[in-house]
């Protein structure tokens, strides 16, 4: 579950705020989408979720976890780790194998036996089909194949929450629909996954609810059919 | 309270029955001396490397034999002899010191033990060649730096030029006719410009220099046993015998020690088998199968100790290194600017420049480093700088977003720091590290400044001696590449070891 209320950032240097009261719900096992085109505060509002940014207003909370802007970094701190990321750029580590990217954080962050975190990463990766790929470095893999281990690498945290930075960026159709089925593999587990993207299409086809992001503020929400029937 | 400063004062200038009590307690006379300095005085015995020889070295075995001590020879190259004795590296300086003003200056003179005129040597039939004290303004004349032949030529008028390589290459430049003329003390003329064929040693001397033992100001009681030794070898007839044999007994020396016969008796047997050594080169064959592999264990022992040197250096400058550039990056303002001065001081002086100040300088505020910690710690210093400027160029290859996705994850900075990026930065800065790593080799020969004889001393000492340049020139290379070598192949396999993850799988 992902509860955000007045949400407010504010970058240093900027003539106006990236989000301006941000507010929106999103209940557990839901995959939503935000919508918005580039500049609307989409990676902003996700990097704030993520506990990246200290937000100036407003708080986050992620299933019962409450955090505010008042703790300032604190709050940030509080949301690591329970909310999962997986960014546009992906952001693989180069160094490590697919199953290694996958294990590290386990094993180093929460002190899981190697062979614990190797077993349940090994298991996230089957599950996305790459059963085949353990011991392949990110070089060695294809975009999607890549795509995936970022995916797997965040779930092995376990994380409530998941967030996609525009997953279906520069990706032809066949590919979008091998992402979307994805997502649904992933949601069959529980977890709740936010989407941000500028692709209505892969919204409408993947999410069952939908935000509009505008200016810093959500402008519409509601099912994908009402939402994006309307006016565009 | 009384007795700290007391023991502070005795550091500071030891107390001349403190030297010479200490000396007899270890039953040992440790003098300085450079080996590099050459003949007649002390030398590497050409016809077997491993032994030093020469005349001082005898003469320093019959003063330690009055004091009823052994000798021990303590090396130090020949214009850094007084202030290695004034740090404390050995208890006499004995290597043709001059009797001058100035260095009594620095330290205590003991009597003469040796006087010689200053001879001129000439190109062989050259008709141009000065001759007298007068003709000599305005030519171009070779000798040493800081020596009395060098006050003369300059009283002349001639344009001097100085060597600190070594007499070889002050004869070899004559020879060559780089220069008009060569004005040293007599035993340097006679062992390295009257051995060439081509040049000529011409009668009458200008000017007369007096050698005499070094001793550190306070040891009056040794100055005062060594002036005694000196008197009773003089009049039992040993140094005369002593000089014989060095083809080096003279007028002024007869007449410095009081000494009625200034004619030589007896074979110079000393000077004619410097003469037959130095002579002809000998052929390749022999120098192949015999002189070189004679030079083995002396290279093995430069070898090692520029390796091990090398390799203490380099970890020093590593760590340090990694410690400047995580300053440097995440520290606080005023450690990164500290950082930043260090390394651009480091890297913006010479490296002699601060081997110089930590050898010579430090004592002056009471920290006596031995010459092995002085040029560890002068190369490790050094080589942090350039380490650091690595490891910043390492750290900085690696994107910001590498640990942004490790935060996202839930991992510290150091745990970040510790699984992704150092990890990605030291593949970067593998290379120029092992690059470093051999000019650091390169560089300790830098080192022989402090005493150490490590490969490249080695080598110039030999090649000096055996009067060898080019060849032992390819065996010392040999010896470089055979400890570098394996370095460098080292550092391509760590290379490739942390870069296995971009061979691509051909899929």
């Amino acid at each position: 579950m992902i509860r955000v209320q007045a949400l407010e950032k504010r970058h240093p240097g900027a003539p106006d705020a990236t989000l301006r009261g941000v507010s929106f719900h999103v209940p557990a096992g839901r995959l939503a989408a935000i919508l918005g085109s580039s500049g609307a505060g989409k990676s902003t509002l996700l990097r704030c979720l993520v506990g990246l940014e200290i937000f100036d207003g407003g708080s986050i909370e992620i299933d019962g976890v409450e955090a505010r802007a008042e703790d300032g970094p604190r709050a940030s701190a509080l949301l690591r780790g329970r909310v999962g990321l997986v960014p546009q750029s992906l952001d693989l580590f180069p160094h490590l194998s697919a199953l290694e990217n996958c294990a590290l954080a386990p094993r180093v962050a929460r002190r899981e036996p190697r062979a614990a975190a190797e077993a349940r990463a090994s298991r996230l990766l089957a599950g996305l089909g790459l059963s085949q790929r353990l011991d392949a470095y990110p070089e060695q893999l294809s975009g999607g194949q890549r795509q995936r281990v970022a995916i797997a690498r965040a779930l092995a945290m376990e994380p409530r929450v998941l967030l996609y930075d525009e997953p279906t960026s520069a990706l032809d159709p066949s590919l979008k629909d091998e992402v979307r089925r994805t997502l649904l593999t992933v949601g069959e587990s529980g977890v709740t996954q936010l989407v941000a993207t500028h692709d209505a299409g892969f919204a409408r086809s993947a999410a069952s609810w939908v935000l509009v992001l505008e200016e810093g503020r959500i402008a519409r929400q509601g099912e994908p059919d009402s939402v994006l029937a309307g006016p565009r | 309270m009384a007795a700290g400063a007391a023991e502070a004062t005795a550091g500071a200038s030891p107390r001349s029955r403190d030297t010479l009590e200490a000396i007899r307690e270890r039953g040992e006379l440790r003098w300085g001396a450079d080996p590099f300095g050459g003949a007649p005085y002390v030398f590497q015995d050409p016809m077997d490397p491993n032994h030093l020889v020469g005349y001082e070295v005898e003469l320093a075995a019959a003063i330690a034999h009055r004091l009823g001590v052994e000798a021990r020879p303590a090396e130090g190259a020949w214009d850094k002899l007084l202030d290695l004795l004034a740090r404390g590296d050995f208890d006499v300086a004995l290597n043709g010191i001059e009797v001058a003003d100035e260095k009594r200056r620095v330290c205590l003179l003991s009597r003469p033990y040796y006087a010689a005129g200053e001879r001129l040597t000439v190109r062989r039939g050259d008709p141009g060649a000065p001759r007298r004290l007068e003709s000599l303004a305005g030519r171009r004349v070779g000798t040493l730096p800081g020596s009395l032949a060098q006050r003369i030529l300059e009283r002349a008028g001639a344009v001097v030029l100085t060597y600190d390589g070594g007499q070889n290459d002050i004869y070899d430049d004559l020879r060559l006719g780089r220069t008009d003329a060569v004005l040293l003390d007599e035993p340097i003329a006679r062992y390295y410009g009257d051995v060439q064929p081509e040049l000529e040693t011409l009668p009458g001397a200008f000017g007369e220099v007096r050698y005499a033992v070094a001793i550190r100001h306070g040891d009056e009681a040794l100055k005062a046993a060594v002036d005694q030794a000196i008197g009773a070898l003089a009049r039992d007839g040993t140094l005369r015998r002593l000089y014989q044999r060095w083809g080096l007994w003279n007028r002024e020396t007869a007449a410095l020690l009081g000494d009625g016969g200034p004619s030589p008796a007896g074979t110079a047997e000393a000077y004619e088998s410097w003469r037959a050594a130095v002579g002809r080169a000998p052929s390749l064959r022999d120098r192949l199968t015999q002189r070189y592999p004679r030079t083995f264990w002396l290279f093995a022992r430069g070898a090692a100790l520029t390796l091990v040197l090398s390799l203490a250096s380099m970890a020093l400058a590593a760590t340090l290194g990694a410690a400047i550039a995580w300053a440097r990056r995440y520290g606080p303002r005023p450690l990164r600017w500290l950082a930043v001065v260090y390394v651009e001081f480091v890297r913006g002086t010479p490296l002699l420049v601060q081997l110089i100040m930590i050898y010579f300088g430090l004592p002056e505020l009471g920290v006596r480093l031995d010459p092995f910690a002085a040029g560890w710690l002068a190369l490790g210093l050094n080589y942090a700088a350039a380490e650091a400027e690595n490891y910043r160029a390492g750290l900085e290859s690696v994107p910001a977003a590498q640990s942004e996705a490790a935060a996202t994850l839930g991992l510290s900075r150091w745990q970040t720091m510790r699984h992704v990026i150092a990890p990605q930065a030291v593949r970067v800065a593998i290379p120029p590290m092992t690059n470093d790593l051999i000019a650091l080799l390169k560089d300790s020969s830098l080192v022989s400044i402090v005493t150490l004889t490590e490969l490249t001393k080695t080598y110039s000492n030999l090649a000096g001696s055996m009067r060898d340049h080019l060849g032992l020139g390819l065996v010392v290379a040999a010896w470089y590449l055979v400890i570098g070598l394996p370095l460098a192949r080292a550092g391509r396999a760590v290379e490739a070891r942390l870069g296995r993850h971009l061979r691509r799988a051909v899929t």
